[in-house]
């Protein structure tokens, strides 16, 4: 662990940090619909839209009205998804003529960029037109983002709300945090790209000789070995800069590339790295500041980001730490750090990049529901690979996804409340909102759906050898690893991959599908449900018995909290896959 | 046939969430 590597770690957070208070009151200003300097510009395209769609903007909505015009929405989009791919050879904008999609994958596709996951069981240039990857999937980028934007504002008006039964109006929160938050945001994400040299165009593929002639020999069907060789490489094009600022930004995270950010078109200089690692934390970052500012609490917000930045430290941490450590099995090599190399483990890793960024990397996309990679999350140590799939565990709320990460973490901010009542014996209150037992109720819900669908299919997978195991590269421990890790990046919506584990299959895809389905909408509406039931209530004036949300104390009860769900969730699986994996590996063993 | 399967199944994922919103609404509903 040099100590550049921890200079360009302290960079990055030095950075979150300063801009999440700019951002925060950003968008405040935003969604209480106060003016901002973009008006002259947005307005009226605002106003056109809701005329064209014939949207009342001063309409309020009540819970379940507001969850249903989500839904509704969701179910558009995603069906439209669907027909683009089954009909994109039909369709303009495919130099490379590609053939439809398959429907299972098409289905999983459509679910994963509307649930804000982007799981990509496919490569992205051999398989989908520039119209499909424009029109059906950066698309919802800006979609899936602006929804999970608009629930988490519609959650943070149910707590600074009293005595009132609705939320706010979903299209207007959807239209403007799509027109003043992501869009402005994308564009000067996208120039600043296309200047360090993403490309951005839509000419068909360029092929370029090689220098030195390969032989790759392949092994057919039937056993025969047939060699070939190749003097040319198809060097893929497209609108990456585009899609590849909104897919950081909005969480998202699905690569327009099969290698992602590790392609040297998508991400090709460190200075693009520090970019698009900031872009994942930017708004989640401001979210906080947006909480404490609409809530009247902003050192609440500070609270909460404090809970957020430790929990991210643990991580990087542990990630750089573990990446950092010779393999044990590699006797002869010299693995140790100095100036003129990384050390330590660099399998599937960017030597432009080195370990620092990549672990950075690593534990940022997986804090955020991202899941965009500049590296192969399976090949790095057992511990290392640990880390990225222990913060999908925790729910997706360390930073968390545009939206999602803030109300999964009010989620744990009310449980945390709740566990404080009752160790002093006194009923909950969140800033003089009586937490009572319907709230609990739902947000055990939302805590209880996600390891259901993770080790539930998880268990069906790894117990059915036609169905989960038929796929699989890797054996043991580190293949339940890639098992585990593909439905808990489903079910948090996050979408990286321990790449071993082709799931282009029928039950993968199908069943990975209902995983995101599950992890994003059965999680939303009972968080919906309790701000509906928190802006009804009236604001009990504080006393000395109510627990204070905006101290140290606070904030390490609530990491306390956040960290014991999750272990307990989900160790017992843990110790069977990576923590295995680790032991077995300083015994000799590999798999 | 698959595309049928495929679009029924989005179709029955999405009935089932208006249900849960339903049932939320009616587990708070007998609170009161």
């Amino acid at each position: 662990m040099l100590l550049n590597g921890w200079l360009q770690i302290a960079l990055f957070i030095a950075l979150i940090l300063l801009l999440a208070k700019p951002l925060g009151s950003y968008m405040t200003r935003v969604f209480e619909r106060r003016r901002t300097w973009l008006d002259p510009v947005l307005v009226p395209c605002e106003r056109l839209l809701y005329r064209i769609t014939g949207v009342d903007p001063d309409e309020e909505m009540r819970w379940t009205q507001y969850a249903l015009a989500m839904l509704i929405f969701s179910a558009a989009t995603l069906v439209l998804t669907y027909i683009i791919q089954r009909v994109q050879q039909f369709l303009p904008l495919n130099p490379q003529h590609l053939a439809a999609v398959a429907p299972d994958l098409a289905f999983n596709t459509a679910i994963s960029f509307s649930t804000n996951t982007n799981w990509q069981a496919y490569t992205p240039e051999t398989t989908m037109s520039y119209l499909t990857q424009m029109l059906g999937l950066a698309t919802h980028n800006f979609w899936s983002a602006a929804v999970g934007i608009a629930v988490a504002i519609a959650f943070i008006r149910g707590i600074a709300r009293r005595e009132m039964k609705t939320l706010g109006n979903f299209w207007v929160d959807l239209t403007r945090g799509t027109l003043w938050v992501l869009l402005p945001i994308s564009i000067v994400f996208a120039l600043a790209f296309v200047s360090q040299g993403v490309v951005q165009n839509l000419k068909p593929y360029d092929t370029a000789k090689v220098l030195e002639p390969q032989h790759v020999t392949t092994t057919g069907t039937d056993g025969k070995s047939t060699t070939t060789v190749v003097t040319t490489q198809t060097i893929a094009q497209g609108p990456v800069a585009s899609q590849e600022a909104i897919k950081n930004l909005g969480t998202n995270g699905g690569g327009f590339f099969n290698a992602n950010g590790a392609h040297p078109f998508e991400n090709p200089t460190p200075f693009t790295n520090l970019l698009e690692m900031l872009s994942i934390f930017l708004i989640p970052a401001g979210l906080t500041v947006t909480l404490g500012q609409m809530v009247g609490s902003p050192r609440h917000g500070w609270a909460v980001l404090a809970a957020m930045t430790l929990l991210w430290f643990v991580g990087v941490f542990t990630c750089f730490w573990a990446e950092s450590q010779p393999n044990p099995l590699m006797h002869n090599v010299d693995q140790h750090a100095s100036l003129t190399q990384s050390g330590g483990n660099m399998e599937g890793k960017e030597v432009r990049f080195g370990i620092a960024s990549t672990a950075l990397f690593a534990t940022v996309t997986t804090d955020a529901s991202c899941g965009a990679v500049n590296s192969m999350h399976d090949s790095f140590m057992p511990l290392g690979g640990m880390v990225p799939m222990v913060n999908i565990m925790l729910g997706e709320i360390v930073f968390g996804g545009v939206g999602s990460g803030m109300y999964g973490m009010l989620i744990f901010v009310i449980l945390s409340v709740f566990i404080a009542g009752l160790m002093v014996g006194r009923t909950p209150e969140y800033l003089g909102k009586k937490i009572e037992s319907f709230d609990v109720k739902m947000a055990m819900l939302y805590i209880l759906i996600f390891p259901l669908v993770i080790l539930g299919f998880t268990a069906v997978a790894v117990l059915m050898p036609n169905l989960g195991l038929s796929s699989l590269a890797n054996h043991g421990p580190h293949g339940l690893s890639e098992i585990l890790y593909a439905y808990v990046s489903s079910a948090g919506n996050n979408g990286s991959a321990f790449a071993g584990l082709n799931a282009n299959t029928h039950w993968y895809n199908y069943s990975l599908g209902f995983t995101m389905f599950f992890g994003r909408f059965m999680m939303m509406i009972p968080m919906l449900a309790i701000a509906g039931n928190l802006a009804g209530k009236k604001i009990a004036p504080q006393t000395v018995g109510t627990f204070p949300v905006t101290t140290p104390l606070f904030t390490i009860l609530l990491t306390s909290v956040i960290v014991i769900v999750g272990a307990l969730t989900f160790f017992p699986a843990l110790s069977l896959g990576p923590i295995l994996e680790h032991l077995l590996l300083h015994a000799g063993h590999t798999f | 046939m698959p595309d049928f399967l495929a679009l029924f199944t989005l179709a029955v994922l999405f009935t089932a969430a208006l249900v849960y919103v339903s049932g939320c609404d009616r587990l708070k509903g007998s609170r009161r």
